[in-house]
This record gives C-alpha cells, sequence and structure tokens, in this order.
C-alpha cells in the first residue's frame, strides 16, 4: 500500500467528482516512474485540475550546495504537470506524455530546504493539455523560485480533430 | 573568447556535480573531435516501466546540462539558467541518448545555447533544448 500524507499530516484525498483511482495517482507520482522514486517526490496534494508533490531533502546534493540542482527542478516541474493533466483528463488511458517543457528560474532556491511544486492545468483540448507550474519552499510559499510550463500529450483521439 | 570543448574539462566539471554524477553524465570525444554528453541507459531515469521510456524530466535536465557545462567548459565562466525549453520529439527508449550544444550567441551578459539530444542514429533526433544562460562575471 502506498501513503501519501499531505505537510500538515492528513492522507492525500482525491477531489470531490473524481473518477480516478486514489492509488493509481500515488503509484504514477511516487513508484512507477523510478526517476522520483529515486529522487524521492512526495504527493502532497489533489485538486480537481492539479497537484501538488514535493522532495524533503536533495540526496545527490553535495553538504556545501547552496541551491538545488536545476535538473531535479526542471524533473519535479515535468512531473507534476503530468500529474495535474492526468487530474483533469479524469481518466488514466488518455493520459499521454510530456511533449514540452520550459523552465524559468525566478530567484536561487535554497538547498536545505524541502522544495515543491504546484501545477496546474488550465487548459485541455483532445490532443493536449497545458499546464502552469511553481516552485516554491513550503515555509515561503508566496516566494516563487521557479516557473514552469508543460505540454502534455492527451491520448486517443487522431491528429486534426482537436 | 570561447575555447575548444574539451571532454577532459566537461568531465572534471561533472565530477565535481554530485547530482549530474548521479545521472550518470559524462563526454566523450567522437569521431571528427566532435564532443558529446552521453546519459547512461539506467534504470533509474525511467518514467513508467511498462513503456520503458525515459522520464522527460531527466531528459530536460540532460538538454539544459548539456548546454550549462558546454558554456562553463569552453568560457570558463559561471551560467546561470534563466529560461530552458525542451521540446520532447518522440519517446526516448532506455538506451545510451548523446546530447550536443550550439553556441547561438555569446554575449557579454547572456548566451543562448541551443542542443539537440539522440541515440543511435544522429539524424533521428530524440529531443531539443534552447536555453538562455546568464554569464556575468558577477554572477
Amino acid at each position: 500500500m502506498i501513503f501519501a500524507m499531505t505537510d500538515r499530516g492528513h492522507p492525500v484525498r482525491l477531489p470531490e467528482g473524481s473518477s480516478l483511482d486514489l492509488d493509481m495517482i500515488r503509484d504514477v507520482a511516487m513508484v512507477s516512474n523510478w526517476a522520483h522514486r529515486t529522487l524521492g517526490t512526495r504527493l502532497l496534494g489533489l485538486e480537481a485540475n492539479g497537484a501538488v508533490l514535493g522532495i524533503d531533502l536533495v540526496g545527490t546534493a553535495s553538504s556545501d550546495a547552496t541551491e538545488w540542482p536545476n535538473g531535479v527542478v526542471t524533473s519535479l516541474i515535468d512531473h507534476a504537470c503530468a500529474i495535474a493533466a492526468l487530474m483533469t483528463l479524469d481518466d488514466r488511458a488518455r493520459f499521454g506524455g510530456s511533449v514540452g517543457l520550459r523552465v524559468e528560474y525566478i530567484r536561487p532556491s535554497r538547498a536545505h530546504m524541502p522544495l515543491h511544486v504546484r501545477a496546474e492545468c488550465h487548459h485541455c483540448t483532445a490532443s493536449v493539455a497545458l499546464v502552469h507550474a511553481e516552485v516554491f519552499h513550503p515555509d515561503e510559499p508566496a516566494i516563487v523560485v521557479a516557473v514552469g510550463r508543460g505540454t502534455i500529450a492527451v491520448n486517443g483521439v487522431s491528429i486534426g480533430t482537436a | 573568447m570561447t575555447a575548444v570543448l574539451s571532454a577532459d574539462r566537461v568531465n572534471e566539471l561533472v565530477a565535481n556535480d554530485p547530482y549530474l554524477t548521479a545521472l550518470g553524465l559524462r563526454a566523450e570525444e567522437q569521431s571528427g573531435a566532435v564532443v558529446v554528453l552521453v546519459l547512461p541507459a539506467l534504470e533509474r531515469h525511467l518514467g513508467i516501466p511498462e513503456p520503458g521510456v525515459v522520464h522527460g524530466g531527466v531528459i530536460a535536465a540532460f538538454l539544459e546540462a548539456t548546454a550549462s557545462l558546454h558554456l562553463r567548459a569552453t568560457a570558463e565562466s559561471a551560467a546561470r539558467t534563466v529560461e530552458f525549453t525542451s521540446d520532447f520529439l518522440r519517446p526516448v527508449p532506455l538506451a545510451p541518448t548523446y546530447a550536443q550544444a550550439v553556441v547561438l550567441r555569446h554575449g557579454r551578459r547572456f548566451a543562448s545555447v541551443r542542443v539537440e539530444a539522440w541515440q543511435a542514429d544522429r539524424d533521428r533526433l530524440v529531443a531539443v533544448g534552447v536555453g538562455r544562460f546568464l554569464v556575468d562575471a558577477g554572477l
């Protein structure tokens, strides 16, 4: 059993109206994705069109590192965008892979503070889901470290019919 | 003034970066003195194991690292990423992936870099990226 807890110790819940299986989402977010299982990514929250993921500590940073590696920030954004798209699609079978990702680094992150990302799917057609993501430290949620835009493929409809 | 890219210099930079070391990155010189970055086929790079494709976040990190390492190894200056855009052109199966950076412009403050990534066939790109880096001496 995969267990996900929010930072306040409450279990992550499905938003009202979602027909997805919570264990499936937890599995996609934290277990089946080997890259994020390695990073120790946690599922922290789910919304109708969004998701919050986090990493507590970066195991691959040197002790004197002052910032999170850009690659971890990038990977976390990509993954959160995918989960947000899954929430909007509300159908695992229509959930495709990432086809594009843009990351803007707003300010230096702090290596020894947990890193969270909040992603929201703001537009979805029959062929693509467009997702916006913000990266922050949970102690300072209003201070954005990086923003990202992900484009996720939607399965099940032929090209040209979007 | 930028220098010729040296695989040894890139590998030295990777060795001092625990995250890039964990990714398994290394530079190698190919025919024609072309230096490319190599992302090895490691299971920990997989996204979802059933299709056996590398996670998009890992590919994006690889592209950005290739651009950043190129700037740092040739110009010997810091390179802070301002923005980086990755296009995932096709699924990337678990096999060695190669990337090469081209500096589009290196100004006094900013550098723009394009990166191409491929696997067995150099002409069949799996991903491309383009980014803008702050290369100010005052970083």
